[in-house]
């Protein structure tokens, strides 16, 4: 895969963005900071996958994680009490450097898997030419519901399944 | 070396962060955000490789990962808001109930 100058150019920009974002998630004090940074992750991981010509994907991306999902945090955040969740981290530097030690290692393994060994497998027909010619979400769509229809029903079942059982364990008891 | 190696150390990287947030963080409510961010570096190398091997499977399976997600946060949040209502904390080195 080529990228062009101004490409790789925004490839940095937005993976500069999604790991500041990842980062501040895990290091703010504040919990509102970390959805917030939350966020900043989503939507440059919607930027990429429309870079890499999975423009449905991004959009999507954008809707459910940067909308729905930060949203419901937020939510939570706001039922529980904003301020009361600050600093409720106990200060553990030893377990902490021993997490941070593994992270590291488990960069270190995957890190040199991904940058040494090349992207073997059989190269399939969907060039991002014929991408571009029949459009991402009308193949998305073609795919979707022809071979990939039973999945695709039963994601709609997990999706009702995850309602009910929100619906069931956030109903308080002395109403139930 | 072609930019999808980088853009899969990107989701390593991702991921890591994720990881280490899940043992580093105390906070339930953090903890399931570095878990969305874990579920989102591997659709970011599902999308890297579908590009770079030129099939859809990759960007399909994304499309099921992201309800999973969904659901997975909506229960859990019920799961903490309601865990707040009876212990008033969502530090989960508080919540250990079963520890004898």
């Amino acid at each position: 895969m080529e990228a062009t100058l101004f490409e790789t150019i925004l490839f940095i920009a937005f993976g500069v963005v999604a790991v500041a974002g990842a980062l501040s998630v895990i290091l703010a004090r504040d919990a509102v900071y970390s959805a917030l940074g939350l966020l900043a992750n989503f939507s440059a991981l919607g930027a990429l996958y429309i870079m890499l010509s999975a423009e449905f994907l991004g959009i999507v991306q954008w809707i459910v994680y940067s909308g729905a999902i930060v949203v419901l945090f937020l939510f939570a955040l706001m039922l529980i009490g904003g301020r009361k969740v600050i600093d409720q981290d106990s200060f553990r530097p030893f377990i902490n450097w021993i997490a941070v030690a593994l992270g590291l290692l488990l960069l270190g393994e995957v890190g040199y898997l991904v940058l040494s060994a090349g992207i073997a497998g059989q190269v399939g027909t969907i060039t991002p030419e014929v991408m571009a010619e029949t459009g991402n979400v009308q193949m998305l769509g073609m795919a979707l519901f022809t071979d990939y229809l039973l999945p695709f029903e039963l994601a709609s079942v997990l999706l009702l399944v995850g309602i009910v059982g929100a619906v069931a364990i956030g109903k308080s008891r002395r109403q139930a | 070396m072609s930019i999808a190696n980088y853009l899969l150390a990107l989701a390593a990287i991702l991921f890591c962060i994720g990881a280490v947030g899940v043992l580093v963080r105390r906070n339930a409510l953090i903890i399931s955000m570095c878990i969305e961010m874990m579920l989102n570096a591997v659709n970011l190398t599902l999308v890297v490789l579908s590009r770079q091997l030129q099939v859809l499977d990759g960007q399909i399976f994304v499309l099921m990962v992201i309800p999973v997600a969904a659901a997975e946060v909506a229960v859990g949040l019920a799961i903490i808001v309601s865990l707040f209502r009876n212990k008033e904390t969502v530090d989960v080195d508080d919540i250990a109930l079963l520890k004898g």
